[in-house]
């Protein structure tokens, strides 16, 4: 067995093209057991500069590069990894150092933009920096290309991938479009009773499901139900469903929803259990 | 793999933990697992020199400074893995390798880091020393070389070695092909390479792909020349 073990590292170093994969096996393992998202503190304002992690496992950092002047609530964002040698590409690939949270970060060649809602909950800031090094990363990102076939390029379209589902988007204008809807009274009062008996105990505003994951936010009245939906489904019909009842049929043009009637409750944790997104078979 | 939250949690909430010196030997074992998967032994070498005889302790402290530093997320998690922990202390052997090990372990102590948030401000910086680019580019060589030899069919092998050695030796191989149809596939294999590997041959990244394709052509090129001659 020993022997065996002995043997497997001096073919790996003879063959180090072997330990790419290797990384990237295992982070993709890692990612059979994903975590989160997860509201990290009490949440705070993102700025431009700043170096976030997201509350997620295995987790992921984003290094804010701008704040749109004309839509104020969007940032563009670079995502920074952990994994140096499946993202170092080449001699420009940037690396933070950091020195009291003892970790080293590099950027990846991708540049996203989020909403200040999504980064407020679900990051927090960890570092900042200046405005060349933000100058820096954005330059390297317009320059790189993603490799199609190696370990690297399929580490990183990955990551993407992660980003993509949780409401993190290519193009600015998916996220300027939310539908909103407003609950039809039956329905309404059907959720009111349903989930009176809640306990306050365990109270939480922020959930997350196959799928999608929601913001609530309470009003005097109601409360707002803001759900973000996985953007692969964008453009796919769709039944949202809470048990067996329908909140929403139909295209899914935007993967903002905003429930603007939802009843208020003490508790929203059972939207987690109960609420499903469903292709709909035609 | 087992869950290291009975551990870590206490760790991270200040509470005594049983079986710490338990927990200490495994984070130890995987350190030294980590050295040895991940890097060469030249790289212990390094940290022997510059930490000295006690680099195991070191980094054992610098990784649990590492999980406070994060506990925000790790405390949120349900389970642990022993796999995720040893890219924290991956990450950490590159970070002592990107920065030449310029932060030393006893800078920062338990106190200051625990005690009040510390806002740090980084830079981007592009160069990696060129010891730690050295082991990373072997790793890209390495990789490249099995894509290519897979990838790429019999017509475009040819065409790549009649290229390279064209380039590099500055040597015309003899080819059937007429110019202008070898011109034609070497254009749109050039755009395969560069889809494949992410590399531009005529961009700023060709010192490092010189590498590459001067083992690219020692191995699989001359081999199809000798072939060739044989015939």
């Amino acid at each position: 067995m020993k022997r065996d073990s002995t043997k497997n590292w001096v073919i790996e170093m003879l063959n180090p093209g072997d330990l790419l994969k290797k990384s990237y096996l295992e982070f993709r393992r890692m990612l059979l057991k994903e975590q989160g998202p997860f509201s990290l503190g009490a949440g705070s304002e993102p700025k431009e500069g700043e170096i976030r992690i997201f509350g997620i496992y295995p987790p992921i950092y984003l290094l804010i590069t701008e704040q749109l002047k004309r839509l104020p609530e969007i940032f563009k964002v670079i995502p920074l990894s952990e994994e140096i040698k499946l993202c170092y590409l080449n001699k420009r690939t940037p690396i933070f150092v950091f020195k009291t949270l003892r970790m080293c970060l590099c950027a990846l060649p991708l540049e996203l933009y989020a909403e200040r809602g999504l980064l407020y909950t679900y990051s927090k800031r960890i570092a900042k920096t200046q405005k060349p090094s933000l100058n820096k990363c954005q330059k390297y990102v317009i320059n790189t290309i993603i490799p199609e076939a190696t370990y690297q390029g399929r580490f990183i379209k990955l990551q993407e991938e992660r980003l993509l589902k949780l409401g993190l988007t290519l193009h600015q204008d998916h996220l300027l479009k939310e539908e909103v809807i407003y609950l039809d009274d039956t329905v309404k009062m059907w959720i009111a009773e349903e989930y009176s008996y809640r306990l306050t105990s365990s109270s939480r505003w922020v959930v997350k499901g196959k799928d999608f994951y929601g913001i609530v936010e309470l009003k005097p009245e109601y409360g707002v139900l803001t759900l973000y939906i996985s953007e692969n489904l964008k453009g796919r019909e769709v039944d949202i469903r809470l048990k067996n009842i329908v909140l929403y049929q139909g295209k899914l043009q935007s993967t903002k929803l905003v429930f603007k009637n939802f009843p208020k409750l003490s508790d929203y944790s059972f939207l987690e259990e109960d609420l499903s997104v469903q292709i709909r078979k035609l | 793999m087992s869950d290291y939250k009975k551990y870590i949690v206490p760790l991270l909430k200040g509470e005594p933990i049983k079986e710490y010196t338990k927990f200490e030997n495994k984070i130890k074992k995987l350190i030294k697992k980590s050295f040895s998967t991940y890097f060469s032994s030249e790289v212990e070498r390094l940290f022997k020199k510059y930490y000295g005889d006690t680099y195991l302790d070191d980094l054992f402290q610098e990784f649990v400074l590492r999980l406070i530093q994060t506990k925000d997320l790790l405390l949120h998690l349900d389970y642990i893995s022993e796999r995720y922990l040893v890219k924290i202390i991956e990450n950490l052997i590159y970070r002592q390798l990107s920065c030449n090990f310029k932060y030393s372990p006893k800078e920062l102590s338990f106190e200051s880091v625990i005690g009040g948030e510390i806002e740090e401000e980084v830079i981007a910086s592009e160069i990696f020393p060129s010891y730690t680019y050295d082991c990373i580019k072997e790793l890209k060589i390495g990789h490249w070389m099995k894509l290519l030899i897979t990838k790429l069919k019999e017509p475009e092998q040819e065409v790549l070695c009649y290229y390279l050695y064209k380039r590099l030796l500055n040597r015309e191989v003899k080819t059937q092909l007429p110019l202008s149809t070898l011109y034609k596939r070497w254009e749109r294999l050039k755009k395969k390479i560069r889809k494949l590997i992410g590399s531009d041959l005529e961009g700023e990244d060709w010192e490092e792909l010189k590498e590459f394709f001067e083992l690219y052509m020692s191995k699989v090129c001359e081999k199809r020349l000798y072939k060739k001659l044989g015939n």
